[in-house]
């Protein structure tokens, strides 16, 4: 019965997840963003590390 | 686009600053990660080289304390240290804020190293520990890792609450929930079973075991491989989504695993169904969250150039195959046959020396790639990884084929000692796998210190991807609405969600097994138990500060194997007063649940002192050190030790047959139970004496090499090489061995003997050898015989008969059968001679009757009889022999 229950939550956790995705174009969106925020974050930081590199002579 | 939040102006997160990462916290908790991975593996190189020299710590810290000192070096020292400085990196550049202060950083990187890792070090290997596997540093220092941990959390959460949480990438989740969920259950696993007994406070401890792995080690070294390979690649991840559906599927089930750490164990089966489900679910999950790093890495091939990456790469590799062998391993079938065994040890070492050490390695290489005077050695960093992805291979291969032959061999019923035996090629293997994995680490750090400044720099610019500018990077991704409302409320349902997950998983794996179990308890238990003596309480100290519970079970559990080879099923009352429980997770040695009564003191002192004096075979390191230079002048330590194994399965003994009798009627419901109280035997110890009867006929065979070798690897040690009762233990046991030479035994007596042993002697049953095995054992023994047919003279033997019905019979019995009215009631509850199946030499026969046998109640008869008296009764006895084979 409590298997049952944890299956149960993990189908539907997973389940509802994909479903949001799938149907909604926007969250998809949302929830991809983080991604390239990051990568915009990283690349900030790398260049200026770079910079700082450069300025060692 | 800016945002009013509480007052202040906050920048759109594109416009964010980068805040300065501390370097100098960064080097830190590095070279501190270095040093005690360096120690932490030497601790590890040690233990293991005890398989096979057991006695190389002798006087010093013992195997136990050692493998203390490794496991909380491994997971506290290195990974702590290597997730620390990880998080000094990437919190910045995350939150685009600093952390919170460097002052605090100093504090936490002093307690960390100097209050918690030191001390507690310095403590196990004193003595001062408590036996919970991943929570071995005693409770002081507990307090002081809560605390670290607490520091941790003020000093990386607040980046994230200030920056707000849109857009939060995958890591940062990690790295959040890592730290939250760590401080609720390191107290879990640390303090609650202290407080909870036996087999309730295992349950508190599987769960712990696992969420040392699940809310902390994995989470933080995923937080670090979602970082890295994005960084390396200079490309975003796969899918984000993905990531997420990861991240929520980690949190949900990670916590619902522990108790598969206790298959067939008394542990109600609603929860271990539960955790075995949890632990299939997932495996499905893993396989996500690998298919989205892999996909993330697409492009850099399958040895990546940037060092950085290829860890990250390896680690990745790791973390999938370390995951499915979990999955495999909670299945019933396949626990049953490899838990216990080295496979456990092989997957441990592939979750904390593979996937989240090669994660934390990437971690301090991508960090140290972006400081620009950092010193940076790629050709070093090259070796380093792969001497360690081959070391840590064959490590890995090498003991998940031995748990394999372990499990093979214990579900065949094979005696005990053929599994150490069949084991020792694949220990030593395993030690030559840390040649490779300790230069590994060494280079590694050579590589870190060594080379031109900044030269990482260079690399990780000459490494990116070609393709680095995605298509969807800055500027061109279409703009989204404010989603900021919506965001809000979904962080607070995640938030309540996770902290859901976590009490789900107590409630479900802790707080209900427990309730159930005490339930057990009180039903089936006796309402008066023997408490434990002061003596037997310092012992049961001595086992835990040595970590014998880490070689030893204490846990039969369900299963055929189990019950065959050690007896009824544990149940729960059984360690109802057990604070805190000595369950263990790994057999090395035989499960002593029920050990008490299997062998005499002086066999236990004697097995303390010098194991391979009584046991050849074993690799158990001595502990000399509880002696006063020999078995026969045990110390306090080694008496109170004996005296704590005596309890073992002394309360069920006890109890029984009544108590198991009245747990039939009274939880006739209860089908596990009903298993241990319908067990065939209570106490199934092989070596187990037992009352005269029920030996198998043996065969009379022909003195084989087989024979000898069994000879040399079970009996050498008290009886010597060539059966003269010399062995190196002989000088320790009363009754000595008996001199094989002088003494001739029918063929029956020696079945008698070698299947029931000789009861309150260190003569052990052998009843985990064949029929086959002990017919050849004893053709040995046979051949060792002086004993001649030369008869004494009629006069003699009428004197001698005489003698005997004075003064022999009532022990011996009138005919020398060992039946004698007084045999019952002996002062020394030892058999008598039977010398209708057994002859002696005269001389031998002189030489006990005028010295006794010490240890029996076979008096020395010098004082009563003369020598014309002795000799005469000696030849007397000789011609009471039947001879033949009795079968």
């Amino acid at each position: 019965m409590i298997s049952s229950l944890v299956i149960l939550s993990t189908v539907l956790m997973a389940g509802g997840f994909l479903l949001v995705y799938v149907l909604s174009p926007a969250w998809r969106k949302r929830i991809e963003e983080p991604k390239h925020c990051f990568q915009e974050q990283l690349q900030r930081y790398d260049s200026r590390t770079r910079e700082s590199h450069e300025e060692i002579p | 686009m800016s945002e009013l939040t509480g007052g202040q102006v906050r920048q759109p997160i594109e416009n964010q600053e980068i805040a300065e990462v501390d370097s100098l916290l960064v080097r830190a908790h590095s070279l501190a990660a270095f040093v005690t991975l360096l120690l932490a593996v030497l601790f590890g190189i040690v233990i293991s080289l005890q398989f096979f020299w057991p006695d190389i710590t002798s006087g010093s810290p013992g195997w136990g304390r050692l493998r203390y000192a490794h496991t909380q070096g491994i997971m506290l020292g290195w990974l702590g240290n290597a997730f620390l400085a990880f998080l000094y990196h990437a919190v910045p550049i995350l939150s685009g804020r600093p952390v919170s202060s460097r002052r605090l950083g100093l504090w936490l990187f002093g307690i960390w190293n100097f209050a918690v890792m030191l001390p507690g070090w310095v403590l196990v290997l004193s003595g001062v520990s408590q036996p919970l596997e991943w929570a071995e540093f005693p409770l002081p220092v507990d307090v002081l890792i809560m605390a670290a941990f607490l520091l941790a959390a003020i000093q990386f959460l607040p980046p994230f609450f200030k920056r707000g949480f849109e857009n939060l990438y995958v890591s940062s989740w990690y790295i959040i929930g890592a730290l939250v969920f760590t401080l609720l259950s390191f107290p879990m696993g640390n303090i609650v079973p202290e407080l909870v007994p036996g087999a309730a406070g295992a349950a508190f401890s599987g769960l712990w075991i696992h969420d040392a792995v699940g809310l902390f080690v994995t989470p933080l070294a995923l937080a670090i491989l979602y970082f890295v390979i994005p960084g390396s690649t200079g490309r975003p991840i796969f899918s984000h989504f993905l990531s997420m559906l990861g991240f929520w599927g980690l949190f949900f089930l990670y916590p619902l695993n522990g108790i598969h750490h206790y298959i067939y164990s008394v542990i109600p089966m609603a929860a271990q169904s539960t955790a075995i489900i949890a632990s299939f679910l997932l495996g499905v999950v893993v396989i996500i969250v690998v298919s989205n790093l892999v996909l993330s890495q697409r492009g850099a091939g399958l040895i990546p150039a940037d060092p950085a990456l290829r860890f990250a790469s390896m680690s990745v590799v790791f973390y999938l195959v370390v995951s499915l062998q979990g999955s495999m391993q909670a299945d019933m079938g396949f626990s049953q046959m490899i838990h216990f065994t080295d496979f456990v040890i092989g997957h441990s070492h592939l979750a904390m020396l593979g996937f989240a050490t090669f994660a934390g390695i990437s971690g301090i290489i991508h960090a140290w790639q972006r400081m620009s005077d950092a010193p940076y050695n790629a050709r070093a960093l090259d070796w380093a990884y792969w001497l360690l992805t081959i070391g840590i291979t064959v490590m890995v291969v090498d003991l998940t084929v031995a748990g394999l032959v372990q499990g093979g061999l214990w579900q065949s019923g094979a005696p005990w000692l053929e599994s150490v035996q069949e084991s020792q090629p694949y220990w030593v293997l395993r030690s030559l796998s840390a040649i490779p994995i300790a230069a590994g680490f060494v280079i590694l750090l050579y590589g870190l210190v060594s080379g031109p400044k900044g030269a990482g720099v260079a690399v990780s610019e000459a490494t990116r991807l070609p393709d680095s500018t995605s298509a969807e990077s800055s500027g061109q991704r279409e703009s989204l609405q404010d989603p900021a409302k919506a965001l809000r409320m979904s962080y607070i349902v995640a938030s309540v969600a996770g902290v859901s997950f976590f009490v789900f998983s107590v409630s479900l794996l802790g707080v209900i097994p427990r309730e159930i179990l005490s339930r057990q308890s009180m039903i089936l238990g006796p309402a008066q138990e023997l408490p434990l003596s002061p003596a037997e309480l310092r012992g049961r100290d001595i086992y835990a500060r040595e970590g014998c519970s880490y070689c030893h079970t204490q846990q039969i559990r369900y299963t055929d194997a189990d019950m065959d080879r050690f007896g009824a099923p544990t149940l729960a009352w059984e360690g109802r007063y057990d604070y805190p429980h000595m369950l263990g997770t790994r057999r090395i040695g035989p499960d002593l649940s029920r050990a008490g009564g299997t062998r005499t003191q002086q066999w236990q002192l004697a097995h303390l002192y010098a194991p391979r004096s009584v046991v050849p075979q074993s690799v158990m390191p001595g502990y000399p050190q509880f002696f006063d230079g020999s078995a026969q002048q045990p110390g306090r330590e080694a008496l109170d030790l004996v005296a704590y194994l005596e309890t073992l399965g002394r309360a069920r003994d006890l109890a029984w047959p009544e108590g198991d009798i009245a747990g039939r009627v009274a939880l006739p419901a209860d089908e596990r139970a009903q298993v241990s109280l319908n067990a065939s035997e209570l106490n199934a110890h092989p070596a187990r004496t037992r009352p005269r009867g029920g030996a198998p006929d043996l065969a009379s065979v022909a003195v084989s090499d087989a024979g000898r070798q069994l000879w040399q690897d079970n009996c050498a040690g008290c009886h010597g090489a060539d059966g003269q009762g010399d062995g190196v233990a002989a000088d320790w046991l009363q009754p000595p061995p008996v001199n094989l030479a002088q003494h001739q035994y029918r063929l029956d007596l020696l079945a008698d003997i070698l299947w029931n042993g000789v009861y309150n002697t260190a003569m052990p049953a052998w009843r985990d050898r064949s029929p086959d095995q002990l017919a050849e054992l004893a053709a040995v023994v046979r051949s060792f015989s002086a004993v001649n047919d030369a008869a004494g003279n009629s006069q003699q033997l009428v004197e001698g008969e005489s003698v005997f019905q004075t003064h022999c019979a009532e022990c011996h019995g009138d005919n020398g059968d060992g039946q004698g009215f007084a045999a019952e009631s002996l002062p020394v509850p030892i058999a008598p001679t039977e010398f209708t199946r057994e002859r002696l030499t005269v001389d031998e026969s002189v030489r006990i009757l005028q010295n006794g046998v010490p240890g029996t109640s076979m008096a020395p008869w010098g004082d009563r009889l003369d020598d014309g008296e002795m000799l005469a009764v000696s030849h007397y006895l000789r011609s009471l022999f039947e001879g033949g084979d009795g079968q």
